[in-house]
């Protein structure tokens, strides 16, 4: 039997995507209406619950003539997942082969910066000296990489599920934050008609335990510091709600509250530095243990983007994740209770729609949830 | 005693050149990993070629997988020898299929469109998995060419590296079982290829290149119902690797869609292809014979025609001093509510000595009444193994006679059964025309067409554009008589034709008018006999118009008011030039 990811029938994980994304998917979808159908950028595993589920919920279309799903796009290192992928979503054109930090966050060095075009790169290319020079090639094939997925944007909805540290050990501790800032730039690009995006979702999910890297959270602490520098309320806040007003004591009484407290304005603040206001929706959290019988906590952000005038301050959103009241906790869920079997039901009427496509596509059928 | 005889060595660097691209086309590279896939008894290869883009591009097979032993063999001075087929091993062990591979160079085919490569194979039989990344040299001919020149030449020329490679092992995955093929450096030849003439046929010709949403509505695009194609050369290099992927992989034909699975030899074909249960997807397509006959304006489907009668027809094969005498089956395919009328022959030969071998062959050529599009299904179409070799050959395998645009209604397919694999060049997309099985071959195809095809051909399409000739000309008489009848308001019902001084060997009067206007039950006669319209008549393809000018003249003659007769005359004149 080949491998799905592990966790792709767990129902908190499940509960997450039927109660904490796809609400805000709908009521975006219904907001941007009938005429323009919702495009959807997601890191979909090989399972693809995400994207079967909006099809099946009718906000991402499928044309039968070939039972191709539309509007949606995934990046993707597995070069065998890759492949599964773009079948299963009958598009050659939906995904993008590589690692989406490393593509995203691709930067010029001496030799690549000389051929800022697609053009001038093709040109390069076609040198068969270069050939041999496998880094400057690699180089040159990810800047076309960085490109294509650039000039794919902007997407109404992003779901960023990236399954490890929001902040990893360095060096690239804040490689997923400079990511998550690109795609905010990247949003701002014009739609095919030529007019600005007004509002997106954006959905990040990442992971804590108690590997933490330290430099997160000294990260983590100057930011909670800056918030209470600009703000008397959330400085207020965590003295009465944390007991004290050292935050180092906090950070390390606390760890795993503390990172929930802090992440949150990185986002906020680079959305504000690129003129979108940033609403938090939802922010949930559930426990897992992983094969080594760790423990460790997936947390998930999501927010609503929009050209709201005045933008609201990057504060009140670090505010929001301050309160513990705001963010709301999955716990375990039995199958056999009501949620359970509700939340079962609702995968497998998913799986069926993920496996007409697999039995289509001659790929493997997920079993049954 | 010494021996007299030296051998002859070959320069290590040929593998080099091969290595640098053997093959002509991309589809012609990408042939060679699907005839890989289907000697190992895959049931389905899926090609991603990385449209639009064309960053990645991946082969999958399901089929039996290669040892990593098999592998290695292949790197270290196996390229070129194939352990696939051996004189007892003719056919696959699953789903006995002839053996396509016969060198074990379809790794290298590879070269042609990318420089580094990974492969990963899932062995059945060894339950052993490993992954390799294989580079192709870096070096262009030219600098291979330069090594001879070194002063050590000779060692260094035998030390010649067709690239490198590295192997890691993996853990064998039953659901992995099989070769898959995937690189991301692709050659920007092929990218720019692919991409840039993309561009030039948006611009230039049918804006097609995609994305299909089914294989079927790609080639309803190239058959063009709405805007006909007339070769695929005009469209992106994207199209015509589809194309010609579809047409090299041992696939059958879609049944509606060729009037040739009517035949009960192509059945038997289609059957035997469908027994090997092999399916090719590319980029998400899938894949069958592209070759949709009639490729006929009106008639799109087989169901449309029916073979209405066959008959055993026999003509000479002469090859130098060999004659033999050969036979086809020519079968009526007549297409309903039309008089459309096409041909179909059923070919077979056999021999079991030209040069001192075997030879034998079946097909089939099919007749079309007008010209066959997209071009690139005229011709001659030779498969070996079920794959084909080369494309269509328009030329009919280098025919020596003209026969104008009769070349480009022909279109046939000949499956060889025995014999021919050693006029295969190394490239399996050409042969060595020199090859005695290549020249029997020749011969009987130019003798089949020369002797019996195109002679019936003209003799039939002689008495066919007769026939239509004389329909338009009655129906675009009627329409004039009735033009004219609206216009003088003369009960006038047709125009006959008489010869006076033929009939009643009188000369007729120059002075009377050649047109009698009151002839029986409102016939107009015309005496072509007349001296005065003689000499107009002497060019017959004018006549029509010319008796109805000479009509219109001696009608509005009969007028007695001037200004009348030139008005008659001027409406009469533009009844005749409306309906031409």
């Amino acid at each position: 039997m080949p491998e799905f990811d592990k966790w792709w029938n767990d129902l908190k994980k499940h509960r997450k995507r039927l109660r904490h994304w796809l609400p805000h998917w709908k009521a975006l979808a219904e907001r941007i209406g009938d005429g323009h159908p919702l495009r959807y950028f997601t890191l979909c595993a090989r399972s693809m619950i995400d994207v079967f589920m909006l099809v099946r919920e009718g906000i991402l279309e499928v044309d039968l003539s070939n039972n191709s799903i539309c509007r949606v796009q995934f990046c993707e290192c597995d070069q065998e997942q890759f492949d599964e992928i773009r079948e299963m979503i009958a598009r050659e054109d939906a995904g993008f082969f590589g690692r989406l930090e490393q593509v995203v966050l691709f930067e010029d060095d001496d030799f690549s910066g000389q051929f800022p075009t697609m053009e001038s790169i093709s040109l390069k290319l076609e040198d068969e000296g270069l050939q041999a020079d496998l880094p400057k090639l690699d180089k040159l094939l990810l800047k076309q990489t960085f490109f294509n997925v650039k000039a794919s944007f902007p997407y109404d909805c992003v779901n960023l599920d990236f399954c490890s540290y929001y902040y990893p050990k360095p060096p690239g501790m804040l490689h997923i934050n400079r990511t998550v800032e690109r795609f905010l730039d990247w949003q701002r690009r014009p739609n095919d008609d030529g007019t600005s995006l007004s509002e997106f979702v954006l959905a990040v999910t990442c992971k804590h335990d108690s590997q933490f890297p330290q430099e997160a959270e000294t990260r983590l602490t100057e930011l909670i510091r800056s918030n209470c520098a600009m703000s008397p309320e959330y400085k207020e806040e965590i003295e009465k709600s944390r007991g004290t007003a050292r935050i180092e004591d906090w950070a390390t009484r606390d760890r795993e509250d503390f990172f929930f407290a802090g992440w949150p304005k990185d986002i906020a603040r680079s959305a504000k530095d690129l003129g979108w206001s940033m609403e938090v929706l939802d922010y949930v959290y559930y426990r897992r243990l992983g094969d080594a019988n760790n423990e460790y906590v997936i947390a998930c952000l999501v927010a609503k983007f929009s050209r709201a005038n005045p933008i609201r301050p990057d504060v009140q959103t670090a505010l929001f994740a301050l309160k513990p009241e705001n963010r709301q906790f999955i716990s375990e869920i039995d199958r056999g209770s009501a949620e359970g079997q509700q939340l079962v039901q609702n995968l497998e009427t998913i799986v069926v729609l993920h496996n007409e496509q697999a039995r289509r596509k001659q790929r493997p059928e997920l079993p049954s949830p | 005693m010494t021996d007299p005889w030296q051998p002859i060595y070959l320069s290590a660097k040929v593998f080099g050149h091969l290595a640098q691209g053997l093959y002509r086309t991309p589809a012609g590279a990408i042939k060679e990993l699907v005839s890989n896939s289907f000697d190992a008894d895959a049931t389905l290869v899926r090609i991603h070629t990385g449209f639009p883009r064309f960053e990645t591009f991946s082969c999958e097979d399901n089929g039996t997988g290669m040892s990593r032993a098999e592998f290695e063999r292949l790197m270290n001075r196996g390229i070129g020898s194939s352990y696939k087929r051996s004189s007892t091993t003719l056919f696959t062990n699953g789903y006995k299929r002839p053996f396509i591979g016969r060198l074990g160079l379809g790794i290298l085919s590879l070269a042609q469109i990318c420089t580094r490569f990974e492969l990963s194979s899932h062995h059945k039989d060894t339950k052993v998995a490993f992954r390799a990344t294989i580079q192709f040299p870096a070096y262009t001919r030219k600098e291979m060419d330069k090594i001879n020149k070194t002063p050590s030449s000779a060692a260094n020329d035998e030390m010649i590296h067709g690239g490198q490679y590295q192997v890691t092992e993996e853990r064998f995955d039953p659901s992995k079982q099989g070769v898959r093929v995937f690189t991301k450096y692709l050659r920007e030849s092929f990218r720019k290829r692919m991409r840039g003439l993309q561009h030039l046929a948006n611009k230039k010709t049918f804006g097609l290149s995609g994305p299909y949403k089914t294989f079927v509505a790609y080639l309803e695009a190239i058959y063009g119902y709405d805007k006909t194609i007339q070769s695929l050369n005009l469209l992106s290099d994207y199209d015509q690797l589809l194309f010609g992927l579809a047409l090299a992989a041992p696939l059958p034909f879609e049944d509606d869609r060729n009037v040739v699975t009517k035949l009960p030899m192509i059945r038997e074909r289609q059957s035997q292809l469908r027994k090997f249960n092999f399916q090719v997807h590319a980029d998400n397509l899938t894949l069958a014979n592209p070759v949709w006959l009639p490729s006929d304006r009106d008639v799109h489907r087989a169901s449309q025609c029916k073979l209405t009668g066959s008959e055993k027809k026999m003509f000479s094969l002469v090859d130098g001093a060999a004659k033999e005498s050969c036979s086809v089956i020519q079968h009526r395919v007549s297409v309903e509510n039309s008089d459309l009328q096409f041909n179909l022959y059923e070919m077979r030969y056999a021999n079991e000595n030209v040069a001192g071998s075997p030879l034998a062959f079946t097909g089939y050529l099919f007749q079309q009444t007008g010209r066959l599009y997209p071009r690139d299904i005229q011709g001659v179409l030779i498969r070996l193994s079920n794959v084909a070799i080369g494309k269509y050959d328009n030329s009919m395998l280098i025919y020596p006679y003209a026969e104008g645009p009769r070349y480009s209604m022909v279109s046939s397919e000949l499956f060889v059964e025995q014999g021919f694999e050693d006029a295969l060049n190394i490239d399996r997309d050409s042969f060595n025309e020199l090859h005695p099985h290549y020249i029997r071959v020749q011969s009987y195809v130019h003798c089949l067409l020369h002797d019996l095809i195109f002679p019936e051909t003209w003799s039939e399409e002689k008495e066919r554009n007769k026939a239509r000739r004389d329909v338009e000309a009655k129906q675009r008489e009627a329409s004039f008589v009735e033009r004219y009848r609206k216009t003088t308001g003369d009960p006038v019902r047709s125009i006959q034709r008489v010869e006076r001084q033929a009939k009643s060997h009188k000369v007729s009067n120059p002075k009377e008018s050649p047109v009698d206007f009151e002839g029986r039950r409102g016939e107009i006669e015309i005496d072509r006999g007349h001296p005065l319209l003689q000499p107009l008549f002497r060019r017959r393809k004018f006549a029509p118009l010319l008796e109805k000018v000479v009509v219109a003249f001696e009608r509005a003659n009969n007028e007695p008011n001037a200004p009348r007769r030139r008005e008659l005359f001027y409406k009469l004149l533009g009844e005749i030039f409306s309906d031409l």
